[in-house]
């Protein structure tokens, strides 16, 4: 995708998040005005930026996870992702997990599936992305996104990973909340004895942890690139020490290193991009970033809010909701434990 | 072959001069360490660990979600039953004991801080701001203070009274800058004390004020009228004076349980005799205030960061996972071992720090720092830990989280008080000539 069609996208995603999702974030709760999310996620439905599986929907081809990221990459759909994340990191993660859905089922037959791919007791490790560890039996922790209607549930088989699907009310599943934060998008558990109907192909649960992975960190870098916004524009205005608090080493290193680690990690999310999906060094980048992006957004998000001192701890400036969004994404399987181990099974890579 | 190589059975092959000398025995670090405390801490530790256990647990998670279901002033007269709210000075003003204050000044609301707030940050920090709130009373060394107002108000609250206490520094435009000296000398403060006849009247609003809703009592810092900092006044000002009223409570991230609330004064008339130590002494009790509350929020801290493990730790021994308890992976013992090993840090850096004969600058910015920014990674791990339910509210972890991330902020950010540690070891450690120079 050339430069200029990723910058048509880029405005299109932060006029959109500056309208309406600032709008919905709001000041005065906690959280946002979560009543208007639906409505919300409709309008990015329309404007082409959310994902769903029904072909003339507009943001079939080029929404977040849309058809296109499967021949063009996944730029497109982390810029989005990032620009969403800039304004509210639950919004960015509800098209993340509406786009994921979608992207499974070639047929219509849910309008905004959800997916499985977690089991809730069970370590991610290479043996169990190859289909050779058995499922421990137990729930799985979907990011689902609202309004879903229907579960697609990845499951390992000997002819390789294979998709099938259940109909939202065909399962058992209870909201995980309340919780730390990215209270606008779903997480949920869910229970599923009934095996559901295979749907056709079998699946790569490398390609599909390697797109989540990369959404995940440029949502975080998103939400704390907002958040370095707010601390940038609080630190020129607020008077301390005899001077603007910006003129001060201690909020200056604070500043400084906040964006260091964002350009960084920024910088090698959107190279990680580029490479080619199939690969094992592909997947690999997508773990690293997965591990110290998150780990560099949370820290980056943290020193945003020292910057504004008690006044970051409040709800006013909304930098208390992205340190609470940061933890939440830190913690998403697969966990950073998980995702170093495997990236220290040196054995195991090179059999692969 | 395992047999004979484990610690314990290990031991059983030496003599018993041998055995003596080699402790392999399986007992939680929190009695072996009570164990090595002064006789009269070891009591006072355990009865804060059961209060706190008994009363402040179970209410933790509800006082985080639903702040105003919970009736902190009934929870601070339990306490206060117990003797903890009155243990800042010992008969015949307060409850505290002389042998304790004999090893240490600070270490009683020490203990207490990590024992209140392992159970509930927030909650603790609730029932802690109280002693905040009395401690110019005690700290500046005024004796009308002491046996005039302070047994005035211990005697309300072994009345039965929730006579609680708030201390009010910081203003909207002076958070910092009431922290640090050079700050202090260019700071925009709005609080001020104009001369009437008999006493002040006191204009200003204070922000961010622990227990400022809920207390009766507020020591109070202002200036005088057309002077800096140099003339801030501690003036002891209760809530039925006229034209004082409390603002807008804070929403928070965390420790929710803890009123922060807005004192807004109108032309508050103040008598003389609540004028704490001398007229333009409150900078001098502010900065000792600090040295003597910094180690205690330390402690808080510490106590967040074990609560937050020790249910981490509880969830590793339920939670299977690919058919193995949790705790049987070696990587999460060597977190966990981690996490533990920071907390023993801590709770060596407290108990240190508040083992000097009188709080000092120093040592009081360095526990506050290191405790707060530990706690915080700790939790973070705590959290990790417990993988895709750290976030969920029900285990208590993710609340330590929150809970921790204000011990960076308040009694100073940790970027002020690492400047108060360069500063207090002026002309010692650091010789730094220009180091006030603007
Ligand atoms: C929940 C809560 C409870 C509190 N309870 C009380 C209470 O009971 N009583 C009370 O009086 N106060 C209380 N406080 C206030 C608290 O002590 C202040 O919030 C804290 O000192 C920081 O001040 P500030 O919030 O105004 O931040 P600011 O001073 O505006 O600081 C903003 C940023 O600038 C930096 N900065 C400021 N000045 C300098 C400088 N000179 N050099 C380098 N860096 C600088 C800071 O480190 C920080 O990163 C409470 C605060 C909170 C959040």
């Amino acid at each position: 995708m050339d430069r200029e069609t990723l910058d048509a996208f880029a405005h299109l995603a932060r006029t959109f998040a500056r309208k309406e999702v600032r709008n919905m974030v709001g000041r005065d709760t906690r959280d946002g005005d979560l009543a208007l999310l639906p409505s919300l996620l409709e309008k990015a439905l329309e404007t082409g930026l959310m994902t769903s599986p029904d072909p003339h929907s507009p943001g079939h081809e080029l929404g977040v996870w849309g058809r296109a990221c499967l021949t063009e990459g996944p730029t497109a759909s982390l810029v989005i992702l990032e620009e969403m994340a800039r304004e509210c990191a639950g919004v960015a993660l509800c098209l993340h997990a509406a786009g994921l859905g979608a992207l499974e089922l070639d047929e219509p037959i849910f309008k905004r599936p959800a997916l499985a791919f977690f089991p809730r007791n069970q370590r991610l490790t290479w043996e169990f992305l190859d289909g050779e560890e058995e499922v421990a039996p137990g729930p799985f922790t979907v990011l689902a996104p609202p309004q879903w209607d229907g579960l697609v549930i990845y499951r390992p088989s000997p002819r390789g990973w294979t998709a099938h699907v259940l109909e939202r009310q065909e399962v058992s599943w209870e909201d995980l909340t309340p919780r730390t934060g990215l209270i606008a998008s779903g997480i949920i558990q869910v229970h599923s004895e009934n095996p559901g109907v295979q749907i056709p192909g079998t699946r790569s649960p490398r390609v599909l942890l390697r797109r989540h992975l990369l959404g995940l960190t440029a949502i975080g870098v998103g939400n704390a690139l907002g958040a370095l916004a707010t601390a940038e524009e609080y630190a020129a205005q607020r008077y301390q020490g005899g001077a603007a608090i910006d003129s001060h080493a201690a909020v200056r290193l604070l500043l400084g290193e906040a964006r260091a680690w964002l350009t960084g990690v920024r910088n090698q999310l959107y190279m990680a991009a580029q490479e080619d999906r199939d690969t094992r060094e592909a997947l690999e980048r997508s773990m690293v970033l997965a591990v110290k992006g998150t780990e560099h957004a949370w820290r980056a998000t943290s020193h945003a809010l020292q910057v504004l001192g008690g006044y970051g701890y409040m709800e006013d400036y909304r930098l208390e909701k992205r340190l609470r969004d940061a933890m939440t994404l830190k913690t998403l399987p697969p966990s950073a434990r998980d995702l170093t181990l495997m990236l220290g099974h040196r054995e195991r890579r090179e059999r692969t | 072959m395992i047999s004979g190589l484990t610690p314990r059975e290990a031991r059983s092959r030496l003599n018993l001069m041998g055995r003596l000398l080699y402790d392999a025995r399986s007992i939680d670090l929190w009695k072996r360490d009570t164990a090595t405390l002064p006789r009269v801490f070891r009591s006072m530790r355990r009865r804060y660990r059961a209060f706190a256990q008994r009363e402040i647990a179970p209410l933790a998670l509800q006082a985080d979600l639903d702040p105003p279901s919970v009736d902190i002033k009934g929870l601070f007269l339990k306490s206060a039953r117990e003797g903890f709210q009155t243990e800042l000075t010992p008969w015949p003003i307060g409850n505290a004991r002389y042998r304790a204050l004999f090893h240490s000044l600070i270490m009683a609301p020490a203990l207490k801080a990590e024992e209140f707030c392992a159970a509930c940050g927030g909650l603790g920090l609730a029932l802690l701001a109280h002693d905040l709130g009395m401690a110019p009373l005690f700290a500046s060394g005024d004796l009308r203070a002491l046996f005039k107002w302070m047994r005035r108000i211990y005697r309300e609250i072994r009345d039965g009274e929730p006579a609680i206490a708030a201390y009010a520094i910081t203003e909207p435009n002076a958070g910092s800058d009431v922290e640090e000296t050079q700050g202090a000398s260019r700071a925009r403060i709005s609080c001020r004390a104009r001369k009437a006849p008999g006493g002040w009247r006191i204009s200003g609003t204070k922000v961010f004020i622990s227990d400022g809703a809920v207390a009766k009592w507020i020591t109070l810092f202002a200036a005088l009228e057309k002077e800096g900092m140099e003339s801030w006044t501690c003036f002891l000002l209760d809530k039925g004076m006229e034209g004082l009223s409390v603002g807008r409570s804070e929403r928070k991230m965390g420790q929710r349980a803890a009123d922060a609330s807005e004192l807004i004064l109108e032309d508050v008339f103040v008598p003389h005799e609540r004028v704490i130590g001398p007229l333009r002494g409150g900078w001098a009790i502010n900065r000792n205030v600090l040295n003597f509350s910094r180690p205690v929020v330390g402690a808080i801290a510490l106590g967040i960061a074990r609560g937050a493990w020790e249910r981490a730790l509880d969830f590793c021994h339920q939670t299977r996972m690919g058919n193995r308890p949790l705790i049987s992976y070696q990587d999460v013992q060597l977190e966990l071992a981690d996490m533990l090993a920071k907390i023993q840090a801590m709770r060596a850096l407290v108990w240190q720090a508040v083992s000097y004969r009188v709080p000092f600058q120093t040592a009081s910015s360095i526990t506050k720092v290191f405790c707060s920014d530990t706690a915080w990674e700790v939790c973070n791990q705590a959290m990790a830990i417990l993988g895709d339910h750290g976030f969920l509210h029900c285990h208590g972890v993710e609340k330590a989280a929150r809970d921790a991330r204000l011990t960076q902020i308040y009694e100073g950010t940790n970027q002020i008080n690492r400047l108060a540690i360069v500063e207090g070891q002026l002309g010692a450690e650091f010789k730094i000539g220009d180091f006030y120079a603007p």
